[in-house]
């Protein structure tokens, strides 16, 4: 770690500053400490473990339906995916088989949050980078789809909606046609946004050409997700190993092509996760159309005892793959459970990718990254 | 305006005061008229700041304070500021820390000696006005300088020296666009530019030529740049340096460099709208008054675009803000200065 | 040469775009709801609060084991002279631990326990934050089971 070193030391040496923890544009409580000559950014070090809650400890210590919740807790802003990722975890493990109407409900309510969380991607990014106006919408489009989540499971952010072997509850009257008119609303909102960001000369005067990830970096680091596909790399869990009934979908994985400047910089990632909120409405169109009818849970015991072994289910989040490493010894409660997030991995990136550009460009290429420190620490 | 009212105050008071002292006595009122004027106009932006950014979001903005839309917002907000604690950083450089709000504040109300707001409400006549208020305005560089430099505190610094190396380079492009104007007006006072441009909207400097529209649009974003406002507040990024060079200052201090930006831009504003804009000739307008009150509505709507733009745009970086004054400004400037200059000989 | 020009025109026009936009939703009324004078209407399911029913709670303790953080506490005992009868002489609910995630409700046989749309409660120290649905020294008498 680099020490501080005091202030007598700037015009000659390099200055050594510390971003966070507290800081407006460290999504969540992170330390970077950055070593700068002047403007330009010779080091970044981050500093993780701020928000450390144990989760994979407390996983030994109550069932596997009782962990649940605590995937929630993981990446806040995508919770219904998480939720998801775990269930799948331990369906296979118990090898029970989800009915088709909840597999439904399931790929609406993660594409929901999918779009979601690209939303509040959206709003920080503009903050982040001084335009203070798009928070706002983001934020204003995100309550639709939290009113429809609280329709569905009684809550706005934390759902614990989806449960192994299929949903809590079936979705209650009145979702699809409101979710129709939310999908109605928003599709017109994402074209204003192009045209208050993405377009935006000084925009892309921030991001095109900066930060660049090239794809054979991303692969050897292990990230994945938009950031990945930002880099080129047309990588998706949904189409390449598909769950959920995800193949029985028509829709397209956007990857970046570097039309503003290089493949694989910060307008690449901005704009796969643009492309991929409309994906996401195509999506919950066509699931909301052919939804079956149907029970929408499976056979699933109260107290679930899988056989002894282990699996490793890896679902496709807005952040990247969340892969659930489940060690199971025939008891009711886990024996090891090991999360693995895409933050991590973007975070982990950071430091290659930030070296060279200015002290304003870090906080350009840290907001494309999308990294969401509860995830990055559990 | 000061033999006005010598004239119309001196005689019956002649017998009690000597005319030097009553010449102090009416200097000293005077600022604070033109103080109490800044004041007033700046909690009224910090409102309509509030209100626009609050609509253009989707919000609603003050609502409670004082009934109707929260009216009372700023005055409560400056109550609020002038009672907080007085934090001097330790290891801060002291009298440069207390010094340099008022070299700021001082720089921005020092504008508004040569401003004339009608045909005869000015305080100063200066004959080299436009020249005066260029030279003055600059001094809130050093003020700002001094602010990061004393504040011990490195984002400061970094803020201050961005901010210094902006505010310095782009005087060049909105010198050269008030040039434009001086050769048209062949008078570097303001109240000849103004008169220059009686007579109806067609007479507007704005609608001259191509030319003087292109230096209008330069001095206007060139302006942007001088009061540090957004999409040209990297000093005060606040994503990234968390204030800039005023992190470290609270309470009266702080709203001494709050009430210098907003004097800035109203400043700025109305030197637009003299130089470009008509100054105090409106339709239907003749007398002073009535004058005066077009020339602040015109101001107010420069001042209006000047927010619009604030809550729509991302901000700049550094290079890329020197990139667009060397670059962009100054060439299209110096393009603006020939072209007038020579559709005026024709 | 070009691309300068190009690039120039770019940003005014993109500018402009972006202007439009905003003055579009500055003449657009605001979505806010002034709190408390307007309210927003919460849907049935939703999960404000947990409160309990003790008249038809069978005193199973479900709700306590399936609860991940342990924060509901109910103590039973058995009447000395029938033994069919039970009854209940603590039944705290702690507020500070409660995450909202309605796994004590699901396998309730009675649906004593339930989530309640009442969000704003008010805790000023610690030691209020545990709700006893049972005062000191009472006994309610558990339910039969169905």
């Amino acid at each position: 770690m680099e020490e501080l070193r005091p202030l007598d030391d700037i015009g000659e040496e390099d200055l050594v500053i510390s971003m966070g923890p507290q800081h407006p544009s460290t999504h969540g409580v992170l330390r970077l400490v950055l070593k700068t000559r002047g403007e330009v950014v010779l080091q970044v070090t981050p500093h993780v473990g701020y928000l450390h809650r144990a989760l994979e400890k407390i996983a030994e210590r109550v069932n596997y339906a009782q962990f649940m919740p605590y995937t929630d807790r993981l990446d806040y802003v995508a919770a219904m995916n998480c939720n998801l990722a775990y269930a799948r975890a331990v369906e296979k493990l118990l090898g029970v088989e989800v009915p088709p109407r909840a597999d439904f409900i399931r790929v609406i309510m993660a594409e929901l949050n999918r779009i979601a969380s690209h939303l509040i991607f959206f709003a920080t990014y503009g903050l982040d980078l001084g335009s203070l106006t798009p928070f706002f919408y983001g934020f204003r489009e995100r309550e639709g789809i939290l009113d429809l989540f609280e329709m569905a499971s009684g809550m706005r952010l934390t759902y614990n909606y989806i449960k192994i072997g299929g949903v809590w509850k079936d979705l209650p009257p009145g979702f699809v046609d409101k979710a129709y008119e939310f999908l109605d609303y928003f599709l017109p909102r994402l074209d204003e946004y192009d045209r208050i960001l993405t377009d935006n000369k000084i925009f892309i005067g921030r991001t095109a050409g900066i930060g660049i990830l090239p794809a054979d970096m991303a692969i050897e680091y292990g990230v994945t997700g938009p950031n990945l596909r930002g880099a080129g790399v047309a990588w998706d869990i949904r189409k390449d190993e598909p769950y959920c009934g995800y193949d029985q979908f028509d829709f397209e994985v956007p990857v970046g092509k570097g039309e503003m400047g290089k493949l694989g910089d910060c307008w690449d990632r901005y704009v796969v996760r643009m492309q991929e909120m409309r994906e996401s409405c195509r999506l919950i169109r066509q699931a909301l159309d052919r939804l079956p009818d149907g029970p929408t849970m499976g056979r699933v015991a109260r107290v679930m005892r899988p056989k002894a072994g282990e699996v490793y289910v890896r679902s496709e989040n807005p952040r990247g793959e969340l892969g659930f490493f489940l060690i199971s010894n025939g008891s009711a409660k886990p024996y090891r459970l090991k999360i693995r997030t895409g933050s991590f991995t973007a975070l982990s990136v950071l430091p290659e990718i930030a070296k060279g550009w200015m002290v304003a460009d870090v906080c350009a290429i840290f907001g494309s990254l999308d990294v969401i420190s509860p995830e990055v620490d559990r | 305006m000061l033999t006005l009212i010598k004239e119309i105050i001196y005689p019956p008071v002649s017998g009690f005061l000597p005319e030097s002292l009553l010449l102090i006595v009416i200097m000293f009122a005077l600022a604070g008229l033109v103080f109490a004027f800044i004041l007033l106009a700046v909690l009224f932006f910090t409102w309509m700041e509030r209100k626009v950014s609050a609509h253009i979001q989707s919000r609603l903005g003050p609502m409670y304070t004082g009934g109707w839309h929260g009216w009372m917002q700023p005055l409560a907000d400056g109550i609020k500021l002038l009672t907080k604690e007085d934090i001097v950083p330790a290891g801060a450089d002291r009298a440069l820390f207390i010094l340099a709000p008022f070299l700021v504040l001082g720089s921005a109300f020092a504008v508004y000696v040569a401003l004339p707001l009608g045909g005869r409400l000015f305080l100063a006549d200066l004959n080299i006005g436009i020249y005066y208020i260029l030279a003055i305005s600059s001094l809130g560089a050093v003020g700002i300088i001094m602010a990061g430099w004393a504040s011990n505190n490195k984002w400061s610094l970094l803020g201050a020296m961005r901010s210094a190396a902006q505010i310095v380079s782009y005087e060049v492009p909105v010198a050269l666009c008030i040039l434009t104007v001086v050769v048209i007006a062949s008078s570097l006072s303001l109240r000849e530019i103004v008169e220059a441009q009686a007579g109806g909207i067609y007479r507007w400097f704005i609608f001259r030529n191509p030319f003087t529209f292109l230096a209008f649009g330069i001095y206007f974003l060139g302006s942007l740049a001088e009061v540090n406002r957004n999409p040209f507040d990297m000093s005060e990024a606040e994503s990234e340096l968390v204030a800039g060079f005023h992190t470290e200052y609270s309470g009266i201090r702080f709203s001494l460099f709050f009430l210098a930006e907003y004097a800035n831009m109203l400043a700025v504003s109305l030197i637009a709208a003299i130089l470009f804009l008509g100054g105090w000739y409106g339709p239907l307008v003749d007398s002073e008054i009535p004058g005066a009150l077009v020339l602040i509505l015109k101001a107010l709507f420069l001042v209006f675009v000047q927010m619009w733009l604030r809550f729509t745009l991302p901000r700049l970086r550094v290079d890329q803000l020197m990139h667009v004054c060397w670059k962009v400004f100054v060439p299209l400037a110096f393009l603006s200065l020939i072209g007038a200059s020579v559709l005026e000989l024709v | 040469m070009r691309t300068y020009l190009k690039d120039i025109c770019l940003a005014v026009i993109t500018v402009l775009q972006s202007m439009r936009v905003t003055l579009h939703y500055l003449f657009r009324p605001s979505i806010t709801l002034q709190y408390p004078d307007e309210k927003w209407q919460l849907p049935e399911r939703s999960r404000s609060s947990l409160a309990v029913d003790l008249d038809i709670c069978t005193a199973c303790k479900i709700c306590q084991l399936s609860c991940p953080v342990e924060c509901i506490s109910i103590d039973v005992e058995r009447d000395p002279q029938d033994k069919k009868k039970r009854y209940m002489t603590r039944f705290d609910i702690d507020f500070s631990k409660c995450m909202l995630c309605s796994l004590c409700c699901d396998p309730c046989p009675s649906g004593a326990i339930h989530m309640t749309p009442i969000y704003e409660r008010v805790f000023s120290s610690r030691d209020e934050m545990v709700s006893h649905f049972i005062k000191e020294g009472e006994r309610i008498k558990a339910a039969a089971e169905k």
